[in-house]
């Protein structure tokens, strides 16, 4: 089970590696006055990629190979990182604030918080932040569409 | 002479030692917040220098600089997010501490051992900096570039379990910073016509995401690394390193300290580099380096001692050259010319009493620093007693702030989150982090120095061995990557051939 | 009843109306951000952050710097360009706006903005150490053309201002140089002997030049500094390039007319304050002040120079 999922993450990195040497084949070659060109690093770097992937499968098909084995990625996690990207996606609609608030409190209830806490802990770390970020570190946090 | 007595009396106004205590608290909280950082710091105090005699805003900013460079281990060892990038490699050893209930004691850590860096530095840029500054122009960019080296080959050795795995993990952090404007022609590489994507992934921005979200995924539920159960409360004294631990520190912290002098000295490094070598030297001279990763203290102590031995060494060529050393003293370039100032070779024949005002002003910055982390410590510490439940929301709030900051871009947030995700999945994948983090530091500049050097020499690969230092630097390199290959593996594994293949080899 | 009811009608018409009226009257009535193109701390950043200090006193709100800094300027053009012309969101730009635009690495080019002023001139210098063998830039181009591809002259990043301003000098005097791409390095790169000059605009080099470290032989137009007096300006030695770097306050294109002549009216106050006045002297910047049409014509004509240069040189992207 381990050894096949292994060998699916190898796979998955000479398929990365494939698609970034396909990318980099675009790129200007080397000039005279510069011997390596935009083009080398990418070269070197997507076929490094590509070997040491395929180095990965073979020893996960050969056995474990010194592998601690994989920790299964579980729906919960799955949930929170979910709701991070969902987070992020609404700061620049939203504004940082009222996004911010919204992630708190749902990631407190989430975690186990009763509502009036947890919408407590929303407010009063969207305050904080609006005191240290914009008032203190004048920083432009992102205000939405709105 | 006179000049001198009269710039240490300058420093010592008490205008100048408050201001001097004000500089260290912003430098604190602004190197503590991810995303602020310490040029931010700096630049936001630059009007209000406008007003002020040169001793006292000087020392305001000095303040800042040197606080901030130990700020920064504090969201590092509390919450494993670096503040600064020059933190990047306290949070390994710093959070593992913490882990274990220590904060109190990493802490302490990195504030003792920043103290005791920071006095090398200062000790180089008060005796040697006319010298060391001569030094710091004969690094160019085939020296560089063997520094960078230098410092890719620590990737191997954190890279336990795998090799492979942490060689790739190597590999994709530099694919990630090929991404961006190609640093010597200007053509543009995998940026998909974005022009955001031409400035480069910000490493900060990675780096806060592939640390921090991680730990918000499997922390939110308390089933991550964090203690299950809430640390019970410890008298003050107990969370203060121990004279042993100090004992221990000492030697490290001085190593690494002279290790951050002399990036420092070295215009276009930083911090980041500094901590990077400074690390993997005290892993190499430590009695117990299986600890290292694992809550070692001169894990933390060396970084720290190192990023505090930089702001010495920045100011070296920054005060005698005019050259700022690192991104920070570049503002501090521009508050003296604000002054009227001119900061080089004329700086000291005909300011010599603001230059000693500055010197002192460093002096009082190192104490203040340590004085009011110190006072600090029960307050940090207390983050640790936030329920799971509210912490881990407040981080993953505090990596979005702290990544749209850096360039006040909503797009750095979503690179952040994406680096974010594939934190997530390399951690369960049990690749290591650290070798990604260690090539987004030193990716960019490695290519850039290497094709510099060959356009300078006009092609001739030559330069980087016919060069003293470079040609050191690279033996150097050599000789680190060698001594961690398993050479008795190998030797045990081609035993058998070699016997068989020489009958006679044995009577 | 209907007349009652038409006189209400009326009566808000002309509140709605005055009140719409007052708006405009009224600009600025909240802070306004001013992007800023590069890094917080640079020369660049530095007077626009203090020109906006100066200013927010006469407008009577606060400007809030922001840098968007990244790829040479580009990221913070193309903020400016996209964001909202509604006056409350300006921008400090500089000649990369030209530089970045004709390379081709943003999609629009000097006519996405709209123009409010125009505020300094700064001239790119050639620069080499004091102990150099050349007296003269005529001394540096006749050896250059000596032994074509060998002298290397350092700049701020291929594609800059100042890569693009020694590139086209070199074209002008037929030598053929090593461009470097060294930015922040330039300076000891320059007095460590990995180039023989860099191209280089005057804050960077004055306190070198000050203290007899470095020579400049020849700048791109004649600079009030004291530090440059007497030095040749490329003109003068047959070989003008035409264009200057600058400094000056630019807007997202659509403007409202009252914004501009506001924004116009603060910033060339604040040039021409002393504070300014004192940081254009200690940083060997030029105050050269244009309206908002004279600072767009400067604009189009610096642009035709730059696009036609770019193009002889054949180094923009496909």
């Amino acid at each position: 089970m381990s050894a096949v999922k292994s060998l699916l993450i190898a796979l998955g990195f000479v398929g990365l590696g494939l698609a970034y040497l396909w990318q980099a084949s675009g790129l200007p070659a080397a000039r005279a006055d510069d011997l390596l060109g935009p083009a080398t690093m990418p070269f070197a770097l997507g076929i490094a990629l590509i070997v040491l992937a395929i180095t990965l499968g073979a020893a996960a098909l050969a056995g474990g190979a010194g592998d601690a084995g994989l920790v299964p990625v579980r729906r919960q996690h799955l949930v929170v990182l979910l709701g991070i990207l969902a987070y992020v996606a609404a700061v620049p609609l939203a504004g940082f604030k009222a996004s911010t608030a919204l992630f708190l409190f749902a990631g407190a209830l989430w975690g186990g918080q009763r509502v009036v806490p947890a919408g407590l802990f929303a407010i009063g770390m969207a305050i904080l932040f609006h005191l240290v970020f914009e008032l203190l570190f004048r920083v432009a946090l992102p205000r939405g569409l709105m | 002479m006179g000049d001198v007595v009269q710039g240490i009396l300058s420093a010592l106004q008490w205008q100048t030692v408050v201001a001097s205590a004000l500089g260290c608290a912003l430098g604190i909280v602004a190197g503590a917040l991810p995303g602020i950082t310490i040029s931010m710091g700096l630049v936001l105090l630059l009007p209000v220098t406008f007003g002020l005699d040169p001793a006292t805003a000087m020392s305001l900013l000095i303040g800042v600089y040197t606080g901030g460079m130990t700020g920064g281990s504090i969201s590092a060892i509390l919450l494993n997010i670096p503040g600064t990038p020059s933190a990047v490699m306290t949070g390994i050893d710093g959070h593992e501490m913490a882990r274990r209930g220590q904060a109190g004691k990493a802490i302490g850590i990195a504030i003792w051992s920043s103290f005791i860096g920071g006095w090398v530095g200062w000790a180089a840029l008060v005796l040697l900096a006319p010298l060391l500054a001569r030094v710091a122009l004969s690094f160019g960019a085939p020296e560089l570039f063997a520094l960078m080296l230098l410092g890719m080959t620590v990737i191997c050795s954190f890279s336990e379990g795998s090799i492979v795995k942490g060689l790739l993990a190597g590999v994709v952090g530099l694919v990630i910073m090929t991404v961006g404007m190609d640093p010597v022609v200007g053509v543009e590489r995998f940026t998909f016509g974005q022009v955001e994507l031409q400035a480069g992934i910000s490493f900060l921005a990675a780096m806060i995401g592939l640390f921090a979200i991680p730990q918000v995924i499997l922390g939110l539920r308390s089933e991550g690394p964090r203690p299950p159960s809430r640390p019970p409360e410890v008298p003050f004294s107990e969370m203060l390193p121990s004279l042993g631990d100090l004992r221990r520190i000492l030697k490290p912290s001085l190593w690494a300290g002279a290790i951050g002098t002399a990036v420092g000295i070295v215009p276009g490094t930083g911090g980041a580099i500094a901590a990077v070598l400074a690390y993997d030297q005290a892993r190499r001279m430590s009695k117990a380096p299986q600890e290292f990763g694992k809550g070692s203290p001169e894990g933390i102590a060396a970084p720290e001692a190192a990023n505090d031995g930089v702001t010495g060494g920045a100011l070296i060529p920054t005060l005698t050259l005019g050259i700022p050393g690192d991104p920070p003293t570049a503002v501090l370039l521009g508050a003296l010319v604000i002054q009227g100032l001119y900061a080089g070779p004329l700086l000291f024949e005909r300011n010599a009493a603001v230059v000693y005002g500055i010197l002192t002003t460093f002096a009082i910055a190192k104490f203040w620093t340590v004085i009011l982390t110190l006072l600090g410590i029960k307050a940090f510490v207390q983050v640790l007693r936030v329920p799971a439940s509210m912490l881990f929301p407040a981080v993953a709030a505090l990596t979005v702030v702290g990544s749209y900051a850096i360039r006040n871009s909503v797009f750095d947030c979503f690179i952040m989150a994406g680096l974010g995700v594939l934190g997530y999945f390399l951690t369960q994948w049990r690749f290591p982090l650290m070798p990604i983090v260690l090539a987004l530091v030193l990716g960019p500049p490695l290519e850039e120095h290497l094709r510099t050097s060959l356009v300078i020499s006009g092609g001739d690969v030559t330069t980087f061995i016919r060069r003293p230092v470079s040609a050191a630097l690279l033996a150097l390199a050599v000789l680190m990557v060698a001594a961690q290959l398993p050479w008795r593996r190998w030797a045990r594994a081609l035993a058998p051939i070699t016997v068989g293949s020489s009958p006679g080899g044995r009577p | 009843m209907t007349r009652r009811r038409a006189m209400v009608v009326v009566s808000l018409l002309t509140a709605v109306l005055l009140t719409a009226a007052g708006a405009i009257a009224a600009y600025p009535e909240k802070a306004i951000e001013m992007i800023i193109i590069f890094e917080a701390g640079g020369a660049a950043d530095i007077s626009g952050r203090m020109l906006a200090q100066v200013a927010e006193k006469s407008l009577k709100v606060p400007i809030a710097p922001i840098n968007k800094p990244g790829a040479g300027g580009a990221v913070g053009l193309a903020a400016i360009a996209n964001s909202r012309p509604d006056g409350y969101t300006v921008g400090w730009i500089t000649g990369s706006l030209l530089t970045a635009t004709n390379m081709g690495n943003l999609p629009f080019d000097y006519q996405a903005l709209d123009y409010v002023a125009l505020v300094n001139l700064e001239p790119t210098a050639i620069a080499v150490r004091a102990d150099a063998p050349w007296a003269s830039l005529k001394e540096f181009v006749a050896d250059a053309r000596q032994k074509p591809g060998k002298l290397r002259i350092g700049n701020a990043g291929s594609g800059s201002f100042t890569h693009i301003s020694a590139a086209a000098l070199a074209h002008k005097a037929r030598i053929e140089v090593r461009h470097v791409p060294l930015g922040a390095r330039r300076m000891p790169s320059l007095l460590g002997g990995e180039v023989e000059a860099v191209s280089i605009h005057p804050p960077e080099i004055i306190s070198n030049l000050k203290a007899g470290k470095v020579r400049v032989l020849g700048i791109s137009f004649p600079a009030p500094v004291a530090a440059l007096k007497g030095v040749p300006t490329w003109k003068d030695l047959g070989w003008d390039v035409g264009f200057y770097q600058f400094r000056g306050l630019a807007a997202p294109k659509g403007l409202p007319e009252a914004a501009v002549k506001r924004l116009e009216a603060a910033f060339r106050e604040a040039a021409q304050s002393e504070s300014y006045r004192a940081l254009a002297d200690e940083t060997a910047i030029t105050i050269g002040l244009q309206d908002s049409a004279g600072f767009r014509a400067f604009v189009q004509q610096q642009d035709g120079l730059i696009k036609a240069v770019i193009k002889e040189l054949g180094i923009a992207k496909k």
